[in-house]
């Protein structure tokens, strides 16, 4: 038996959308696997900001998507899971990379590290060797 | 969790800087700069011109941020117009040179308006480029650490789901539900089941999965988990159903739906087509729904051979789940809990202490807090402060927690390290929430529990358990219809429950309060509740299945076969089944109502008699738990401020009255106006808890929807409003609407810090929050609240008799009668009978408990002897039996809600047998309640009078439940029953009324003595005109009725001398002037037929045909010329015969 709809939080016309295809991501690392709603530079549904290489982006799955009328911004409203590595060209998520003008994995980072400025290469051994551990 | 916090601690920065730096900014140098001292203007370039240019959520955020920012090089003596904004292009993919810029995967797009702002700060200056760059940077970099912040978030939610319990049985679980028909999965509370499961098969494929829960909290809460889990929190993949409220769409693909429901929904779909993948979980609780639900399994299994059942239990009895399942052979796969350690001492010494307490407290009966109270000091001595844990003492009880929790404040009182906190189901919901709260720093909880903590309510941090082994359960008793609230020992599964709440969080320690040798000889598992309660319900819906015989379904333990023939009589005195178990409209339409069948009787009647919204008051409020708190009836106060709302009828008026008063406060209340009596403190000054009231008003439109869905009541005509105020309810609803759009950004509840001398009345504190349920009202009633309170309750006196005699359909036998000796008793000493249950007392909470005298039969309510009449009970119109809700027995059996009604009118209207003697003096109901009406004939007038009152009731609502002339039933047909209804209520008859023993009813009879009662059958039947009278082969006599048996009871001399009183006296028939002498019963029959005559005018029209089968007649005995058809012409020889013999 169906009760009247007593609470609806989200928007009517919202849910009634056939929700669009979601993309695969899958850390070569850590084996994260996630949908993920967007893959490139430019996602359709945040403004005011661009990436400077194509990434796996999410809407911000964690707060409610932003109004017209309301006070959440655009900007904000998304998640960046990973991106390629731009030397081995797989698949990597945020933990288990490392983003300096481009993503490197930190295998990649690790086998070049001395190109780093040294500002950053301990924080790729760090994490490099957390890697090797967690193995 | 700080946010809240962090921001209001920026907002004093803010106040601080503005006042010290400002002065300061005219000479404001490079060095000094600080974006802080022109808020205004990069306020402006953060929002934008609109929400799609704002840069960031949470403005008041970003600027706490910024602060530190500034505050972090300062501290190394940078400026902040010194950082650098862009890092410089390059070509190689590694950039060899440093800068922090080259860290970011992202760069700020914001608008031309944006970056070139036009206006001038505060002083008139105007911000260059330059410094535009460098606030965006900042910006960047706090977007750069926000969405840092979200990814960490979503890894560990990550790493959270994969350090589950059953995180490892993935695979195994997602590869037996595939393979398999059903699945037993056995895991403790914390193993993970109930989130992940359902994420394993929707991953794995399945998905239209629905997963019953027994608690309509549970349904939201994990639904709200697991759309979390699966990051679609704000889409509708993840949905819940539960009675009321639906969040589904079509794309939702798991659903969790509370067990009734699931089952209702059989009854549209039987095998359930709609889902591939049942999940029942919690079946160990062995609800009523969850024990039905296994059986129903049994079947689908055979229906839809495709289809998967998984069972999810704790892993307590599991074998007896697989036996079930032998035949289907259920795969079975455990998941072990996750435990720390318990140290568990066994310490039945310290239930007997010495004796020192017994002395004080008078009351035996009363709980020894002595053991526990030594506890709480050896904890004291054993463990260090610094050592964090709380404690956790399971009692059986309200009042047992209440003598513990007095014990532990005046320990305390020296202690000071305590804080004590009471927690059982009716304590108000700000009281239930403390435990939730942290004790400062040095401190422990103490909480005084009943079983709610030990598998419903889940407490962190609890390191020590005290286990009394007893609690209070709830139980049945099918013969007497009584409920029993019993205390008892736990059971096994309930002890070892109870332990492990001490290692959620860390090691712990278990203390029983009883031997090992008795923790051995428990019950291995709780009673199941299908033997604990009535099955009216449950067999109705069954039987409105299709299941139409409850005593062959395949229950998992099937209920006692007494209960279940009780509930089939209960149904039958309902008249939601027929003599041989049919399901009659009365019944079709209770099947459709999902509250108890007396309930939804109650709501059928009133609607169709055309009560429905005092009606709907009532069923809701009986429905809900009661609104009293346990200080209600302590507070002298309390009282006082109620009594204007009680009422002399009784408990169920009483409670209506309270909730229109309550209205009323709502409705006189203004939002805006912060002086004025909000309606939570009014119900806090009487002892209420406001939730209650809300939850009457939710259930009430619900229960109003639902009777509307059932087509029993018309579709709401459309709100009549005129223009104006039209307008005012819009701008109501703007302003609520903003209200509620701001309860919604402010941070749910946070778990707060306890205060050490916590106390009852602190909460009055009135915190400036947004109350969400007042605004939910006022937005779901508009303008209805009017016609709420109107309509709320009985307004005027044939309301009202209406009102309770609808009440009284739906309760019906639930009647008891007063000790005949109450009226020389006090108080303490009152005591009640039902039919089946002998010596109730009145619930203390009731209206008549204080005031027990409405009850009795006063002095000068007594009638003068009647005749040779003689008997030692009292001789008076104003006799009352007490109609109730249900019958508790806690240290003694209570009438818990009870009314008054008076007594012979309502029995005559509502019992099933009435048997009565040949003047109709004497009166037996329901073989227990004998009524003698020792005047002449008055007796019999009122049987007929309650006879043609039911004749018509009944036929007023089988017309409007088979629709037989849509809704089409003439109001004045209502109008004049409701106007007859309320004046036989209100006839005054003397007569006594008596409670007859089963042994008393042998002697009252004439049973099948064999006499002969052919002259009994009336040829012309005056209480009902179609009914043939037929013979009672078990009480003797004729019945005249369905219900009523004529001459079954044996004449005494003061009926025989009646009777002939009755025949001597000379009778002039008001209708036809005509003076007789005859039998009682001879003259209804006159009666029936003289009615025509009765006024001049009918006569007349007698004079004058009024239709074409009229022919004149001339009646050869008394000689008149009369236009009347051919039946009058019969009729008329009869009883022209009849006036003439007996004038002989
Ligand atoms: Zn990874
Ligand atoms: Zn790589």
């Amino acid at each position: 038996m169906e009760i009247g709809e007593s609470s609806k939080s989200k928007a009517t016309d919202e849910q009634n959308l056939q929700p669009a295809e979601k993309i695969p991501f899958l850390c070569r690392e850590c084996k994260m696997s996630e949908l993920v709603h967007y893959y490139g530079s430019k996602p359709p549904f945040v403004r005011n900001i661009e990436f400077l290489e194509d990434c796996y982006v999410m809407k911000d799955p964690f707060s409610a998507p932003p109004l017209k009328n309301g006070k959440r911004s655009y900007t904000e409203y998304f998640l960046v899971i990973g991106s390629k590595c731009k030397i081995c060209e797989e698949d990597f998520c945020k933990d288990c990379s490392i983003f300096y003008s481009n993503t490197f994995c930190i295998r990649c980072a690790h086998s070049q590290v001395s190109q780093f400025p040294v500002e950053i290469q301990s924080k790729i051994r760090k994490e490099f060797l957390a890697i090797k551990n967690d193995r | 969790m700080g946010k809240h916090k962090r921001r209001r601690s920026y907002d004093s920065d803010d106040y601080r800087h503005q006042r010290k730096r400002t002065p300061k900014c005219e000479t404001e140098s490079d060095e000094e700069f600080s974006f802080l001292n022109h808020k205004r203007i990069f306020h402006k370039i953060l929002l934008g011109y609109n929400i799609s240019e704002q840069l960031v959520d949470d403005p008041a955020d970003f600027w706490l941020f910024l602060t530190k920012y500034e505050a972090l090089l300062k501290r190394s003596m940078q400026s902040v117009l010194s950082i650098k904004t862009e890092a410089p292009q390059t070509d190689s993919i590694i950039p060899s040179n440093y800068d922090k810029n080259y860290l970011m995967n992202f760069k700020l797009k914001p608008s031309k308006n944006q970056m070139t702002p036009t206006s001038f700060d505060n002083e008139g200056k105007s911000i260059d480029d330059k410094k535009v760059e460098i606030f965006l940077t900042i910006v960047r970099h706090y977007l750069d650490f926000k969405q840092k912040e979200r990814f960490k978030k979503l890894k560990k939610l990550r790493k959270f789901q994969a350090n589950l319990p059953i995180a490892p049985y993935e695979k195994e679980i997602v590869h037996a539900v595939k393979n398999e028909s059903i699945l037993i999965l056995a895991g403790d509370t914390g193993c993970g089941k109930s989130t992940q499961v359902c994420q394993y098969l929707y991953n794995a494929g399945f998905d239209k999965v629905a997963c019953t829960q027994p608690r309509r909290i549970a349904c939201i809460g994990l639904a709200k988990r697991v759309s979390h889990e699966m990051l679609c929190e704000y889409e509708s993949e993840v949905g819940y159903q539960i009675r009321f409220e639906k969040q589904k769409t079509k794309h939702t693909k798991i659903l969790f739906i509370t067990e009734g429901l699931l089952l209702r929904q059989l009854s549209d779909d039987e095998n359930l087509t709609q889902y591939s993948v049942i999940i029942i979980d919690e079946i160990h609780e062995r609800n009523l729904y969850g024990d039905f639900l296994l059986g129903i399994c049994k079947c689908l299994l055979r229906a839809r051979p495709e289809i998967k059942i998984v069972l999810m239990s704790a892993t307590i009895n599991i074998n007896l789940f697989s036996n079930f399942f032998d035949e289907e052979q259920a795969k079975i796969i455990e998941v072990p809990g996750r435990l720390f350690p318990i140290k568990l001492h066994y310490m039945p010494h310290l239930k007997n202490p010495e004796l020192k307490l017994e002395a004080k407290s008078s009351r035996s009966e009363r709980l020894n807090p002595e053991p526990y109270i030594q506890l709480m000091s050896m904890i004291d001595k054993k463990y260090p402060k610094e050592e964090k844990g709380d404690l956790l003492i399971f009692l059986s009880g309200l009042n047992e927690i209440q003598s513990v929790v007095d014990a532990a404040k005046e320990y305390n009182r020296e202690k000071q390290n305590w804080i004590i906190l009471p927690l059982h189901s009716s304590l108000s919901m700000q009281d239930q929430d403390k435990v939730f709260d942290y004790a400062p720093e040095g401190m422990r909880k103490c909480i005084v529990s009943t079983n709610i903590s030990e598998t419903s309510l889940t407490i962190d941090g609890i390191r020590f358990v005290i286990d009394s082994g007893k609690m209070k359960e709830m139980t049945y008793d099918p013969n007497y219809k009584m409920q029993r609230l019993k205390e008892m020992w736990i059971s096994k599964a309930s002890a070892e429950q109870r332990k492990g709440r001490a290692g959620r969080t860390g090691p712990g320690i278990c203390y029983r309060l009883y031997s090992e040798k008795e923790f051995y000889e428990l019950e291995n598992y709780t009673k199941a509740e299908i033997h604990r309660v009535p099955l009216e319900s449950l067999l109705l819906q069954m039987i409105s299945m299709g299941l139409p015989n409850a005593r062959l379904f395949p229950f998992i333990e099937p209920p006692s076969i007494e209960n279940i023939e009780n509930s089939i009589l209960a149904l039958k005195q309902l008249e939601a089944l027929t003599i041989d178990e049919k399901l009659t409209s009365i019944g079709k339409a209770l099947s459709k109502i999902p509250v108890e069948v007396f309930l939804g009787k109650m709501l059928l009647i009133g609607s169709i008699f055309r009560q429905l919204q005092p009606t709907l008051t009532l069923a809701a409020a009986l429905n809900v738990q009661s609104p009293f708190t346990n200080r209600a009836f302590r507070d002298l106060e309390c009282e006082k401020l109620r009594a204007d709302c009680e009422s002399t009828h009784g408990d169920p008026i009483t409670l209506i009255n309270l909730y229109r008063e309550w209205l009323l406060v709502k409705k006189s209340f203004d939002s805006r106006d912060r002086d004025r009596e909000n309606s939570r403190q009014w119900c806090r000054k009487r002892g209420l808890e406001e939730q209650r009231f809300y939850e009457i008003t939710k259930l009430k439109n619900q229960l109003e929807s639902l009777l509307r869905e059932c087509q029993l009541i018309e579709e709401k005509t459309d709100e009549k409003l005129t223009a104006a105020e039209r307008s005012i309810r819009a701008g109501e609803k703007k302003y609520l609407g903003s209200l509620k759009r701001a309860h919604k950004m402010e941070a749910p509840r946070e778990r707060r810090l306890l205060k050490a001398d916590d106390d009852e009345m602190d909460d009055e504190v009135n915190d400036g929050r947004i109350d969400i349920r007042d605004v939910e009202f006022r937005l779901s009633m508009g303008s209805k609240i009017n016609d709420l309170v109107l309509n709320a309750t009985a307004t005027s006196g044939t309301d009202l008799i209406m009102l309770k005699l609808i009440l009284m359909s739906g309760l019906y036998p639930k009647i008891a009668i007063s000790d005949e000796f109450n009226y020389l008793k006090s108080m303490n000493e009152q005591f009640f009978h039902t039919k089946s249950k002998p010596y109730i007392s009145m619930h203390p909470m009731s209206y008549f408990a204080k005031n027990f005298q409405e009850l009795h039969v006063s002095g000068n309510e007594m009638a003068d002897k009647v005749g040779i009449y003689k008997s030692k009970y009292p001789l008076s119109s104003k006799h009352q039996i007490i109609c109730y809700l249900s019958i508790l027995e806690t240290t003694k059996p209570y009438l818990m809600n009870s009314m008054r009604m008076p007594a012979a009118q309502t029995l005559l209207l509502f019992a099933q047998e009435i048997d009565c003697n040949l003047t109709f003096s004497r009166i037996i109901c329901d073989s227990w309640l004998c009524l003698d009406f020792p005047m002449p004939e008055t007796g019999q007038t009122l049987v007929a009078r309650s006879s043609n009152l039911r004749n018509r009731w009944n036929k007023l609502i089988s017309m409007k439940l088979d629709n037989e002339m849509g809704c089409q039933v003439k109001t004045e047909e209502f109008d004049a029953l409701e106007r007859d209804l309320a004046n036989f209520m209100n006839c005054e008859v003397v007569y006594t009324i008596k409670r007859l023993l089963p042994a008393d009813l042998k002697n009252l009879y004439k049973g099948n003595r064999h006499e002969d009662c052919s002259n009994l059958l009336l040829n012309q039947n005056p209480f009902c005109e179609d009914f043939a009278c037929i013979a009672n082969d078990v009480k003797g006599g004729v019945y005249v009725t369905e219900h009523i048996t004529y001459g079954c009871v044996d004449e005494t001399d003061w009926s025989l001398n009646m009777a002939e009183e009755i025949y001597m006296t000379e009778f002039e028939c008001p209708g036809c002037n005509m003076i007789f002498n005859m039998t009682n019963i001879q003259k209804l029959q006159h009666f029936h037929v003289c009615k025509p005559a009765k006024n001049e005018e009918e006569q007349k029209e007698f004079l004058q045909p009024t239709s074409s089968n009229q022919k004149l007649y001339k009646c050869s005995i008394c000689k008149k010329e009369m236009y009347m058809t051919n039946i009058d012409i019969l009729k008329h020889k009869k009883i022209c015969k009849v006036i003439k013999e007996e004038s002989i």
